[in-house]
C-alpha cells in the first residue's frame, strides 16, 4: 500500500539509527579508542621510558669508561712493575758466586797442607752448561792425583763431605788412568783423572 | 541517487573501523618490537646469540648498556688497589734496581776493570766489548768477557773483585788452564790463562712503558704507613758477595806439587821435630792472646769505653801485621804432617779469621845490621869449612827473611859480601862437579908449552876445561893449576890429585 505523509516535514518524527549501524559504530569507536589508547600507551609511556633509560645509560657508560681506562692502565703499569721485580729477583737468584766455590775447593785440594791422605793438581778448572735438569751448571776439573788409586778416592771422598759440596748434588765417580812420570820427581806415578761436578739449581736453600 | 543499503553502510563502517583499529594494531606492534626485540628472557635465551645491534630492541640495548656499565663499575671500583699496588711496586723496584747498574755506571765498570787487574796483580791481555745499548729494554743484560792470567789465588781475587761491587755483575763461566811457573823459591809465580765471562744488567727506568699514570699526591702517599708496610712487606733484592781471605802459603791447585824426593839419610830428627813443635806452640798461644785481645776489644766497642779502646786497638792491629809475616816464615818450616795439621787448624785459620776483619797495613819491618851480621858470620863459617851447599842454604834462608822486609842502610856492605860469599860457592860447587883428574903434567920453561893431562885430555894454559867454556886453565905449575872460573880464580894442588 502507498503511504503519504501529509505532515510537513518539519513536524514529522524522526527515524532513529539502524541498530546494527549503531552498534557498529559504537564498538568501532569503542575500539579505535582502546587501540589508540595502547598505542599512545606504548609509544609514548613504555617506549620513551625505554629510549630515557638507555640514553641515561649510555651517559653513564661514557664517564665510566674514562674511569675503566684509567683502572687497565694503573693494571698494565702495575704488571709492567711486576715483571721487573720478577726478573730482578731471577738475575739475583741465577748468581752463582765461583770465587767461593773455587775458593773453598782449593781448600779441599789443599786439605791444610797434608800431602799424605792425597795429593791432587790441575790442568784445567772451568765452568759449563748444565748437563740436565735441575741443575744450575757443572764445574769440570782435569788433572792428576799422585800415588795409588786410594788417595784419588780420598780426594773424592774430601770434596763430597767439604762444605765446598753443599751447593752441589752430584760428582762424577772417581776414575782415571794411571800414568808414571820419566822424571826423578816424587812421586813418580799418579792417577790421570776427569771429572765432573753438577751444580745444584739456584735459590735451593730458599726452598729447603 | 542510489543509496546504499544499510546492510552495506554497516559494513563499511565496520571495516572502516576495522582498518583503523589494524593500523593501530601495526603501530603497536612496532613499538612492542622497537622495545622488546632481542630482550634476553628466561623464555627467549636464544636472544643470546643475536648479535646484530641493528637488531636489538630498546630492552636489549638497555641489557647491554648494563653489562658494560657493570664491568666498567667493577674496573673503576679497582682504581683505588691498584693505584695503591702501582705505589707500591713503583717503589719496590726503584729500590731493588738499585742492585743494578745505570748506564754511567756500566761505563764505569769498564774503567774499573784495569783497576781490578792492578789490584789483584794480574796481567789482562783481553777485553770483549761493553755494549751499553739497552735495546730499549727496561732490564737489558750486558754481557762482557774478559782474559787475564796470573796465579790461581789471583785469578780468584779477580773474579771477586766484580762479585763484591754492590752493583750485580755476575759471573757467568769461568775457565782457568794451568800455566808455567816463572821464577823460584819465594819469588816463584804462577802464569795461568784464565776467561771470565762476566755479565751486568742495566736498568732504565723509563723504558718499556708507553706512558705511566700520573696518581695524584703521589709523594705523600707513598708516605702512608700502610704502603711503607706493603713495601717492608716484600724482601728487598740483594748482592750476595763473599769476602776472600787471604791465604797464608795455601799451594796453588794448578801447579805441580811433585818434589825431589829426600836425599838417602836425611829426614826429621828428634831435634828437628821438636823445634817445629816448639814454633807452632809458640804461635798457638801468640794467636789465643790475640784472640783474647780482640774479645776485650769488641767489649769495650759493647760498653762504649772508647778510651781504653783507642789504646788497645793499635796494640792488637800492629800484634796482627807481626804474626802474619811470623806465621808466613814459619810456614815452609813445619813439615811433619801432624804439626802442619795443628798449625793450619790452631794457627792459621783462626789468624785469617781475625786478620780479614781488619783493616791492617802491614808493617814495614827493617833488618838491622847486627841481624845481616849472623847471616853473615855463618856463612864465613861455612865456606871456611869449604861447605859450599851449607853457604848458599843459608843465603836462601836470608832471602827469605827478608823478602817482606827492609834492610837497613848501613848493612848493605854485609849484603854485598854475603852476595859474593854465595857467587863463590856457587863457583866451587860447579868446579868440583868438573872432577877433575890429573894423570900427568908436562913442564917446560917457555911460558904457554907447559902441558898438563886432565880427565885424560891433553890441556895447555889458556883452554877451557869444560864443554861450556867457563873454565879456562890459566896458570901450570909444578905444584898446583891455577884456573878463572866466572871471573874467580881457582887455585887446584897437584898433590892433593
Amino acid at each position: 500500500m502507498i503511504q503519504v505523509n501529509l505532515l510537513p516535514p518539519e513536524y514529522r518524527k524522526v527515524e532513529g539509527t539502524p541498530v546494527a549501524r549503531l552498534v557498529a559504530v559504537l564498538a568501532g569507536v569503542f575500539i579505535t579508542a582502546t587501540a589508540v589508547s595502547v598505542w599512545g600507551y606504548v609509544h609514548f609511556a613504555i617506549l620513551a621510558k625505554e629510549q630515557t633509560k638507555r640514553a641515561q645509560m649510555e651517559e653513564e657508560l661514557v664517564s665510566l669508561q674514562a674511569l675503566a681506562t684509567r683502572s687497565q692502565a694503573l693494571l698494565t703499569e702495575f704488571k709492567e712493575y711486576q715483571a721487573r721485580r720478577g726478573t730482578i729477583e731471577s738475575i739475583g737468584k741465577s748468581r752463582v758466586l765461583w770465587s767461593k766455590k773455587l775458593d773453598e775447593f782449593a781448600d779441599v785440594v789443599h786439605n791444610k797442607g797434608d800431602k799424605k791422605r792425597h795429593l791432587v793438581w790441575f790442568s784445567g778448572v772451568r765452568t759449563g752448561a748444565p748437563r740436565g735438569p735441575g741443575s744450575a751448571g757443572v764445574l769440570s776439573v782435569d788433572g792428576w792425583s799422585g800415588g795409588d788409586y786410594t788417595r784419588l778416592a780420598d780426594f773424592s771422598e774430601d770434596v763430597q763431605k767439604s762444605e765446598f759440596f753443599e751447593d752441589f748434588m752430584s760428582i762424577d765417580p772417581p776414575r782415571g788412568e794411571l800414568v808414571q812420570f820419566q822424571d826423578a820427581l816424587d812421586p813418580n806415578t799418579a792417577w790421570k783423572f776427569a771429572a765432573k761436578l753438577d751444580l745444584k739449581e739456584s735459590g735451593w736453600r730458599e726452598k729447603q | 541517487m542510489n543509496r546504499f543499503s544499510e546492510k552495506q553502510l554497516t559494513l563499511f563502517t565496520v571495516a572502516g573501523f576495522l582498518l583503523v583499529v589494524l593500523g593501530f594494531g601495526a603501530l603497536i606492534y612496532l613499538d612492542f618490537e622497537q622495545i622488546y626485540a632481542a630482550e634476553i628472557s628466561d623464555e627467549n635465551p636464544d636472544a643470546m646469540e643475536i648479535t646484530d645491534p641493528e637488531a636489538w630492541g630498546e630492552r636489549r640495548w638497555i641489557q647491554e648498556l648494563q653489562r658494560q656499565v657493570d664491568g666498567a663499575r667493577m674496573e673503576a671500583e679497582l682504581i683505588a688497589k691498584r693505584e695503591q699496588d702501582v705505589i707500591v711496586y713503583r717503589e719496590i723496584v726503584d729500590r731493588d734496581s738499585k742492585i743494578l747498574p745505570s748506564e754511567d755506571e756500566v761505563i764505569e765498570l769498564a774503567r774499573k776493570i784495569d783497576d781490578f787487574a792492578r789490584m789483584a796483580n794480574v796481567r789482562l791481555s783481553r777485553v770483549g766489548d761493553l755494549n751499553t745499548n739497552a735495546g730499549g729494554q727496561a732490564i737489558a743484560s750486558i754481557p762482557f768477557k774478559l782474559e787475564i792470567s796470573g796465579s790461581y789465588d789471583e785469578t780468584l781475587k779477580f773474579v771477586n773483585l766484580f762479585e763484591t761491587l754492590d752493583r750485580l755483575v755476575n759471573v757467568q763461566s769461568l775457565q782457568i788452564g794451568a800455566g808455567p811457573v816463572i821464577g823460584t823459591g819465594r819469588e816463584a809465580k804462577a802464569l795461568h790463562q784464565a776467561t771470565v765471562n762476566l755479565a751486568t744488567y742495566m736498568y732504565t727506568s723509563n723504558a718499556g712503558l708507553a706512558k705511566p699514570v700520573n696518581i695524584q699526591n703521589y709523594e705523600r702517599r707513598t708516605k702512608d704507613p700502610v704502603i711503607q708496610k706493603m713495601i717492608r712487606q716484600e724482601k728487598a733484592a740483594y748482592v750476595e758477595k763473599y769476602q776472600l781471605r787471604p791465604h797464608i802459603n795455601r799451594r796453588d791447585p794448578l801447579v805441580n806439587p811433585r818434589r825431589e824426593p829426600p836425599a838417602e839419610g836425611e829426614g826429621i830428627g828428634p831435634t828437628d821435630a821438636a823445634l817445629q813443635k816448639s814454633l807452632v806452640n809458640k804461635l798457638k798461644f801468640r794467636v789465643e792472646v790475640l784472640k783474647e785481645d780482640v774479645r776485650q776489644e769488641a767489649q769495650y766497642i759493647r760498653e762504649r769505653k772508647y778510651v781504653p779502646l783507642a789504646q788497645i786497638r793499635p796494640l792488637i792491629d800492629a800484634k796482627v801485621g807481626q804474626l802474619e809475616l811470623d806465621i808466613m816464615h814459619a810456614d815452609p818450616k813445619i813439615t811433619i804432617p801432624e804439626l802442619r795439621k795443628i798449625f793450619h787448624d790452631d794457627v792459621v785459620e783462626p789468624f785469617e779469621g781475625i786478620r780479614a776483619q781488619r783493616k791492617v797495613s802491614r808493617p814495614v819491618q827493617i833488618i838491622s845490621q847486627q841481624q845481616v851480621r849472623e847471616f853473615h858470620r855463618k856463612m864465613d863459617d861455612y865456606l871456611g869449612d869449604r861447605d859450599y851447599e851449607a853457604v848458599i842454604r843459608q843465603h836462601e834462608e836470608y832471602l827469605v827473611f827478608v823478602s817482606s822486609i827492609k834492610v837497613a842502610e848501613d848493612a848493605a856492605p854485609l849484603v854485598g859480601e854475603m852476595e859474593d860469599m854465595r857467587k863463590q860457592s856457587q863457583v866451587m860447587l860447579d868446579f868440583e862437579r868438573l872432577n877433575l883428574e890429573y894423570t900427568g903434567v908436562i913442564l917446560q920453561k917457555q911460558k904457554g908449552a907447559s902441558r898438563v893431562i886432565v880427565n885424560g885430555r891433553v890441556r895447555k894454559e889458556g883452554d877451557f876445561i869444560d864443554g861450556v867454556n867457563r873454565c879456562r886453565l890459566i896458570t901450570i905449575t909444578k905444584d898446583e893449576l891455577i884456573y878463572e872460573f866466572d871471573g874467580f880464580e881457582i887455585v887446584d894442588p897437584l898433590k892433593a890429585k
